[in-house]
């Protein structure tokens, strides 16, 4: 790699005076790139010939709605994207939307890796997380996204997930101990099976994928809590240092909150963590009858203090 | 940063407006002492309003209550299971012993079994956020009328004619 020139005296062309860094490293990295683009003969020689790829015009059929648009109705709106020009996901060709051809489309995101939940759509009929879903390939079908079902829409792709928060807040999803310890106090130990417990269930991301295709909950979502939260509830109620799992249970008896599950299992099979909260919920439905208890933990949690 | 406040705003006041208005889990909304607004999610709002929706909304730290809709639902659940369990002989066994006691305890386990199915069906889609207060009592109290007239109908025929098991057999004969 041929190095590039050294840089110029660090004196500014206006005055000629010596500069500062900022203005020195501004220098430095506009000189680097020339450098580095120039191929040496041979490498570009063969280079050239090459044919510019043919384009791969993909359609995306997007739903809009803007609610400052005064008579608005909800409508399908159709973009092409290029595939050869554009990332491999579904979230890249949005953002290549959004960036070259209709600043106006508006949808959440934010880790672009499936961690943070916020892209959660209605991608070809399936409700997943546009960062890590593929782009289907094939060209002649236009790939359509909603965004979640039966959810009332802000704008475009944007629902709204009040409700959905609300009910996780209603399921007091955080340790709940008799000790009157402060958060920080004391370290609660835990044996490693009773850890194992909770696998498949803390790494849900609340994208409310699951809940938003479930029938039950597009019918009763203002009742019936749905299989996210109620995943969360159970993630509550078997951890080994919670201490009101009976409490957390018994606002769980009524008919709407757990048993407008019927076991559809559109949950398991849309979560795009690989999840299961369907088999959640039947272990809360099991607890609540008392065919299966949360038994006694492995390991005293207040261990760490003597 | 007012652009998002005020879609921030607009989205609470669409929740707020649309849905919580006479559910339950509006814990959140309680606190806010000033009316609400009725507002449909295309009005534009006054500045102020996103803000102080906003803040109440930070400074809550308890939970909203689940609240208690209806009766304890746990004993009707596990009642369901035991049924199943007990539909998976009793069929069996009618069909082998055909005798009147038989037939006319699986023509109660069929009712009640086929009952509950039918009233959680109507329970989900009859629901009163759209049919009101009325309908939903009158499907559900059809839905018993149903079921009293088909076990009312089925004992007859166990008690008249050839029973059920009988029937079946006769029918499959054809």
């Amino acid at each position: 790699m041929k190095r590039p020139p050294p840089a110029p005296p660090l004196q500014c062309p206006r005055n000629g005076q010596l500069v500062g860094t900022s203005v020195f490293l501004r220098h430095f990295r506009l000189r680097v790139p020339s450098g580095r683009g120039k191929m040496p003969e041979s490498t570009a020689a063969a280079a050239a010939p090459e044919p510019t790829p043919e384009k791969r015009i993909k359609k995306f059929a997007v739903y809009r709605w803007d609610p400052e648009k005064a008579g608005d109705k909800p409508h399908m709106q159709t973009y092409e994207v290029d595939l050869n020009a554009c990332g491999p996901m579904v979230l890249d060709a949005l953002l290549k939307i959004k960036n070259e051809i209709d600043p106006s489309l508006t949808f959440r995101r934010s880790c672009r890796e499936g961690i943070c939940g916020s892209c959660s759509m209605n991608i070809g009929g399936v409700n997943t997380l546009a960062c890590i879903s593929k782009i289907d390939s094939n060209l002649s079908k236009a790939t359509k996204i909603y965004p979640l079902p039966h959810m009332y829409v802000i704008k475009d792709l944007v629902p709204d997930m009040n409700n959905f928060y609300e009910q996780y807040r209603s399921i007091q999803p955080w340790l709940q101990r008799e000790d009157g310890l402060h958060p920080g106090d004391q370290q609660y130990l835990q044996s490693v099976d009773d850890r194992k417990k909770l696998d498949g269930l803390y790494e849900c991301i609340l994208c409310a994928c699951c809940s938003t295709s479930c029938p039950s909950y597009w019918w009763n979502g203002d009742k019936y809590l749905g299989p996210a939260v109620l995943m969360q509830a159970y993630r509550w109620i078997i951890d080994s240092r919670d201490e009101h799992s009976e409490e957390r249970l018994k606002r769980l008896r009524d008919p709407f909150s757990v048993y407008r599950c019927h076991t559809i299992m559109n949950c398991t099979k849309t979560c795009p963590k690989g999840l299961n909260p369907g088999r959640a919920i039947a272990e809360i439905k099991k607890l609540l009858s008392g065919i299966a208890k949360k038994g006694e933990p492995g390991l005293n949690a207040m261990g760490a203090s003597n | 940063m007012a652009g998002l406040l005020a879609l921030r705003g607009l989205s609470r006041n669409c929740g707020v407006a649309s849905r919580f208005g006479a559910l339950r889990l509006n814990g959140l909304y309680r606190v806010t002492s000033r009316p609400l607004l009725p507002a449909t999610c295309t009005q534009a709002l006054p500045p102020s309003q996103p803000q102080q929706l906003l803040a109440t909304s930070l400074v809550r730290s308890t939970a909203p209550e689940i609240e208690q809709a209806g009766h304890d639902h746990v004993l009707h659940w596990t009642a369901e299971r035991i049924l199943t369990l007990v539909l998976m002989g009793v069929i069996p066994a009618a069909f082998v012993w055909p005798t009147p006691s038989l037939e006319y305890f699986m023509a109660l386990s069929l009712t009640l079994h086929s009952h509950w199915g039918v009233e959680a069906i109507v329970v989900d889609y009859i629901r009163p956020s759209v049919f009101g207060k009325i309908i939903p009592k009158l499907a559900v109290g059809a839905v018993y009328a149903l079921s009293i007239a088909t076990l009312g109908g089925l004992c007859y025929f166990i008690y008249t004619d050839v029973g059920i098991v009988n029937a079946v057999k006769l029918l499959w004969k054809l």
